[in-house]
């Protein structure tokens, strides 16, 4: 049996914590270090942390929240939001974080899926993937929290970055999110059937059943925000984890 | 990358979790001791393979103990009681 790593996706916008839905109307939830110290107390299996501030790009990741929050963490921590140079995701590495995940990097920078993974080892470099299907079929994927579309075809970008080097892939289906419908299975299936590196898929978990929907569709890891944030039916916040560990 | 339980090989009874214990690992490299007797922790995952070793008061691990919550904790406070 295998352990499957299981990801709550934790957002922070200006410091403090979020969720938004279908990437949009980002609602307060909280404050983001309380949140690492009740995931520490149920012993999440790895934690993504997300900066969505608006100005996030223009002034690169908030050092200080983020050597705060991985100061807390007693498990490994990924960061996604407005790295752009390598020695942004140097500073994160040192400052605790196990994982950079790259967007709008991917296309803004291009060398520096490569200049990372050489340095610090692929297993750290994730290429975060946010995509949705569009209206003439197909999905394509968007960078820029999900407001500009990336020219070509989905799994032949998934493609492009594994052989730059990203050693993880996040593939977040954007008109999913937040929306406890289930993952989307046909692409998580046809990118485990594309590249050989893990696929976490992101958007629609709302259950342990989609979760191992998942797992058997070829994905490595799940991760969950508003499942893992809210409790339905009300979306009252209130942060949980699964009971038991998901093996497969 | 991700957590595997581990064995113990070497007498640790200080070191107990209610849980068996796993830890967390970020990559696939290894030792190989040439010494068995050095061998402290094994993991099934893959092949299997040596995740900590230990001789006298020399300990090395392969995981990182401050990323695997209560289990890292018990390491590093038998690794403190031992030294």
């Amino acid at each position: 049996m295998r352990r499957i790593r299981v990801i709550p996706v934790l957002l922070v916008s200006d410091g403090k914590m979020v969720k938004t839905e279908k990437f949009k109307a980002p609602k307060y939830v909280g404050d983001p270090i309380n949140a690492i110290r009740i995931f520490n107390e149920k012993g999440v299996d790895e934690l993504a942390v997300c900066d969505i501030s608006k100005n996030r790009k223009a002034q690169g990741p908030d050092m200080k929240l983020m050597e705060k929050l991985a100061s807390e963490a007693f498990m490994p921590m990924a960061y996604a939001g407005g790295i752009s140079t390598r020695q942004q995701g140097i500073d994160l590495i040192k400052s605790g974080f196990e994982k950079l995940a790259l967007s709008t990097g991917l296309i803004q920078s291009p060398n520096l899926v490569a200049e990372l993974s050489e340095q610090l080892g692929s297993q750290s470099v994730v290429a975060a993937v946010d995509y949705r299907q569009s209206m003439f079929g197909g999905a394509r994927q968007y960078v820029n929290s999900g407001t500009t579309k990336v020219k070509g075809d989905l799994f032949d970008l998934i493609s492009k970055w594994v052989n730059q080097g990203a050693g993880e892939v996040w593939l977040n289906s954007m008109e999913r999110e937040a929306s406890y419908e289930g993952y989307d299975i046909k692409t998580i299936k046809r990118a485990s059937e594309t590249i050989r590196v893990p696929i976490v898929c992101m958007g629609g978990a709302g259950s342990i059943t989609h979760m191992k929907e998942a797992i058997d569709a070829g994905a490595s890891a799940v991760a969950a925000g508003a499942m893992f944030i809210y409790q339905r039916p009300h979306n009252a916040v209130l942060i949980s984890y699964l009971k038991e560990p998901l093996d497969a | 990358m991700g957590w595997s339980e581990v064995k113990l090989m070497q007498n640790a009874s200080q070191m107990t979790t209610e849980e068996i214990m796993r830890f967390y690992f970020v990559h696939s490299y290894h030792i190989v001791p040439e010494q068995q007797a050095d061998v402290f922790m094994t993991s099934e995952f893959g092949n299997g393979f040596t995740a900590a070793i230990k001789r006298g008061n020399i300990t090395g691990v392969q995981f990182h103990p401050e990323k695997s919550h209560a289990f890292g904790v018990a390491f590093l406070k038998y690794w403190l009681s031992a030294s």
